[in-house]
């Protein structure tokens, strides 16, 4: 649908600047400005830092010597070289795997297609870090669960290995934990391509003699291969930043990618230096805002090739005859990979005084002491309280910025509105770990340090909101391309104004969206990590940040019970989640 | 401008306002002159924050002889690593003061000085008993315990011959691929002090080539050791193993000490600037560098090696070694270099410039 509708501008007559509109919307623009301020600051003060010696509340001084020394090292290129690797072939198993759950899942009669709808969101409530930790305690090259599992196994066959077969701390290992993680996302972006592909394409090939493999690799899939391609940019783009694996599996084996680097430079090694972790956070940027013009290329692309017409159609079922319980075979294995296998071994570490290789002996130290020290310990109350505080407010936020920005690109007719549009979008080619370390400088350098905002609650929901806003601003402009201005209209002509139309007219019919939106920053923000991680203090410490100071002090047993206890709480939640997004596709479909 | 613009608006800035309480305004209290002042002084501050590393076990001994001692009470918050306190650093810059007490590690004295959060204290004056040598220079310092480093391995792993005796066995082919090294150099920025940059270097490019496990913190180290990831680490804490014992028993851990013994100072105590009880965490921090204050610290296997029949000492004393400790002129930015040349010749990004 075309974006309709002007800005509010009583006269209708339209002057180079438009003086009525700014009047009547002043609030709305306060808002964008607010969100710009947000955005672009820290971003900013980034590029500034990279250019400083020393720490950023004490420069030492101008310098070009940040990039010399980061271009200069061997490390900084390999790095660089090992996250375009594991995101390129992490991307291309999130693929496959999602396209094919997505396709058996929405178009084949596969047993349980429902079940499997509701299930493959599950992983999505195991966050990245504890996924990578329950991964690294299955295949730690000698004490692995899953390795010592295997080589018993081998064993019977007259194989024997000193270590492994698996090393989870290697690129590989890497790539395996990116391609099972991104499957969710990605589903969910193409599941609804699939249910609105227009079948008679199918039916003609099924008329044709071709079989449903045949069906799928000859039609249906170069059908959708637009909208494939666009998911599988926006899933290289996240595999990109990916940063919980690469700190949990990929440092103990002396693998670097851009976000471990970072971290690396300003959090373990001494002495600190923002300077060159500055630079690595600008290539960073730059390398990822790439990416992201490639991505909205690689999008509207999609559009063109559209199968999804205005013509009355129920997607047909396709029948895999035998197939269907291997696929379904299928489905449990990777839900045990995703799910089971990693849920299961945190389970069992968190009921034992320290991590022991899964067996009867082991199981003779079961203990309940872990749970009992978390419900103990009067700092982890204020993390579920900081953590609850901060999942709110950022969800809050996020959305309302983002439903009154998408409001002002989307009603707007003047110029500028399309460049709104893509400066709100750019932090979504931005690292977590990168706008964290940017907030950090912005808000650690004068003048904005003596808003004492460092430390505090609002820097981290500062960092939430800038990361999410993009999703929030996209979901939002398609819905509000769906509700004609006419309501809007009708209400200031009955005097109302504009924040009163939006929040009165405009939202109320929005809801879907928005609570959609809102669950799913809610949901993110819950199990965010690089961003707490980076900026967290004694004032604002929550959740994700506590489980991982419990793993790197070596209690794995305390961080797996904290764990589970988490995803105890983000399970309902993700479920919650398909809810809304079934009524906003069902609302947009 | 509209009653409902005013109340979005509003809103937000009410929750901005809801959230910058986080920033404590700082109102310091003032530190006596005598320590007859300072005590009185103390009976009307609230309890001392700190920023320690001290476990439940320690703190708990620690809360019962201060407050038998003094009267007083304090609330310590635990931290570790590098990252715990260049935040503390971070907030002090950004006006926070959550902390009247804190732990300082010796790659970042120099920074804390610098950034002017924290404040010098005649600690000789005020406690004319205390070992001379625990104080730091210009009086922003005070030690109260020490680390000491060496080789940790899985008893069930390496035993008899195999069990390490000397740095050098770290190189041994024998554990390529097989050892545990910690990438936060503390262990080997004292040794540097004993052994110079060539043979520091030259240890390091060999270490490289023995292809060691990077590994985080102390403790984490010492329990995947435990596990049997890896057979031994080179270069990790006694407290380490003293703490992954505490919580498992049972664990098959043991440190070995080898011909030279490298010593940290354990805890680095300063005096945070806008602190609300400097009397009491003045006390406080006497009391932990005395002789009765350090004989608790044991119990997290950081007893000072300076005093005669402490645990570090026989210790050293049974192997016949010898410590590597650079004293106060090596930390800071002298072990902020040392550091930051290990870990270029570990292959890692190196760090600054100046």
């Amino acid at each position: 649908m075309a974006v309709s509708g002007t800005l509010r501008a009583p006269g209708g007559a339209r002057s180079r600047i438009p003086w009525d509109a700014i009047r009547n919307n002043w609030a709305v623009i306060a808002v964008i400005a607010f969100l710009l301020f947000l955005i672009l600051v820290p971003i900013v003060r980034l590029v500034v830092n990279s250019f400083l010696l020393g720490h950023p509340s004490v420069p030492e001084g101008w310098t070009l010597s940040n990039y010399t020394a980061a271009f200069s090292m061997p490390i900084f290129y390999s790095a660089l070289g090992t996250t375009l690797w594991i995101s390129a072939v992490g991307t291309f198993i999130t693929l496959a795997i999602a396209v094919l759950f997505a396709w058996l899942i929405e178009r084949t009669d596969m047993p349980g297609r429902n079940l499997a709808w509701s299930l493959i969101l599950i992983p999505m409530a195991i966050p990245g870090v504890l996924f990578a930790l329950g991964w690294a305690l299955l295949l730690a090259p000698n004490t692995g669960a899953l390795n010592i599992a295997l080589r018993d196994l081998f064993g019977l066959f007259g194989m024997s290995f000193e270590k492994g077969p698996i090393n989870i701390y290697s690129i590989g290992g890497l790539i395996f934990l990116d391609g099972l993680r991104g499957v969710t996302t990605v589903f969910l972006m193409i599941v609804g391509a699939f249910r609105m592909m227009d079948p008679s394409l199918e039916e003609a090939a099924r008329v044709s003699k071709a079989g449903a493999a045949g069906t799928f690799f000859q039609v249906t899939l170069p059908a959708m291969l637009p909208a494939v391609l666009a998911a599988g940019m926006y899933s290289f783009i996240s595999s990109m930043e990916s940063f919980e694996a690469p700190l949990a599996v990929g440092l103990p084996g002396n693998i670097f990618v851009l976000s471990t680097l970072i971290y690396f430079t300003t959090r373990i090694q001494a002495p600190m230096d923002y300077g060159l972790a500055a630079v690595f956070g600008v290539s960073y940027m730059v390398l990822m805002l790439l990416l992201l013009v490639v991505y909205r290329r690689a999008v509207r692309q999609s559009d063109r090739f559209s199968t999804v017409t205005g013509k009355g159609f129920r997607p047909r079922v396709t029948s895999i005859g035998k197939w269907r319980y291997p696929a379904l075979a299928m489905f449990i294995f990777y839900f045990l990979l995703a799910v089971v296998a990693p849920f299961a071994i945190l389970l069992w570490a968190s009921v034992l005084p320290s991590y022991r290789v899964p067996s009867w002996q082991a199981l003779n130290l079961f203990t309940w002491a872990n749970y009992l020290e978390i419900f103990e310990t009067e700092r982890v109350l204020n993390v579920v309280w900081n953590t609850f505080y901060l999942m709110l407010l950022s969800a809050t936020l996020t959305m309302v910025l983002a439903f009154i920005t998408s409001w002002g690109i989307v009603r707007s007719r003047v110029r500028g509105a399309g460049l709104l549009d893509g400066l709100v979008f750019i932090p979504h080619a931005i690292p977590g770990i990168v706008i964290a370390l940017a907030l950090l400088m912005a808000y650690l350098s004068p003048p904005l340090k003596y808003l004492g905002i460092y430390g505090s609650m609002w820097i981290m929901v500062m960092g939430l909101v800038v990361a999410y806003v993009a999703f929030g601003t996209r979901l939002m402009n398609s819905a509000i391309m769906q509700v004609h201005k006419e309501l809007e209209q009708a209400a200031y002509v009955s005097g109302a104004s504009t924040m009163r139309t939006l929040f009165s007219i405009t939202l109320p019919l929005l809801f879907p969206a928005f609570a959609a939106g809102w669950v799913w920053v809610a949901v993110h923000a819950l199990r965010s990590f690089s961003i707490p991680l980076m900026l967290a203090s004694r004032e604002n410490e929550v959740f994700a940040v506590l489980l991982w100071e419990y793993w790197d002090e070596g209690t794995a047993s305390l961080s797996s019970a904290l764990g589970i206890l988490m995803i105890l709480v983000l399970i309902p939640m993700t479920l919650l989640m398909r809810r809304f997004i079934v009524q906003v596709s069902g609302q947009q479909g | 401008m509209t009653r409902l613009s005013a109340t979005v608006l509003g809103a937000l800035s009410a929750i901005a306002l809801a959230l910058l309480p986080g920033t404590p305004a700082v109102h310091a209290a003032e530190l006596g002159k005598t320590i007859a002042e300072i005590t009185e002084r103390a009976k009307n501050e609230p309890p001392v924050r700190l920023a320690v590393t001290w476990r439940k076990n320690l703190r708990r001994t620690l809360a019962k002889a201060y407050k038998k001692k003094y009267g007083l009470t304090f609330k310590a918050t635990r931290v570790r690593g590098l990252a715990s306190r260049e935040r503390i650093l971070n907030e002090g810059i950004a006006g926070m003061v959550s902390y009247d007490l804190v732990n300082v590690s010796g790659e970042l004295r120099e920074q804390y000085i610098k950034a002017k959060i924290i404040t010098a204290v005649p600690w000789a004056e005020l406690f004319p008993d205390l070992n001379k040598s625990l104080i730091g220079p210009n009086n922003y310092f005070l030690a109260a315990s020490f680390s000491k480093y060496g080789i940790v391995y899985n008893t069930n792993l390496v035993k008899g011959a195999d069990i390490p005796k000397i740095w050098s066995d770290c190189l041994d082919p024998k554990w390529k691929g097989k050892v545990a090294v910690m990438t936060r150099p503390r262990a080997y920025t004292a040794l540097w002090s004993a052994w110079g940059k060539e043979k520091s270097l030259k240890f390091h490019q060999a270490l490289k080539a023995n292809a060691p496990v990077w590994s985080g913190g102390n403790t984490a180290t010492a329990t995947q050791i435990a596990a049997g990831e890896q057979p031994l680490g080179c270069g990790l804490g006694h407290h380490a193993v003293v703490n992954a014992k505490r919580r498992d028993p049972t664990a098959p851990l043991a440190f070995a000490v080898p011909e030279m013994l490298p010593i940290q100072i354990g805890e680095g105590l300063s005096l945070m600037k806008g602190s609300k009880s400097p009397n009491a965490a003045v006390l406080l921090a006497g009391f932990l560098a005395s002789k009765e204050g350090g004989s608790y610290f044991h119990l997290q296997g950081r007893s000072s090696p300076f005093v005669p029949g402490s645990v570090t000492d026989e210790m050293v004393k049974k192997r016949g070694a010898t410590l590597a400790w650079g004293g106060w002129s090596w930390t800071g930015k002298r072990e902020a270099e040392a550091s930051r040349d290990i870990v270029q010749a570990w292959g890692f990004p190196k760090a600054s410039r100046r």
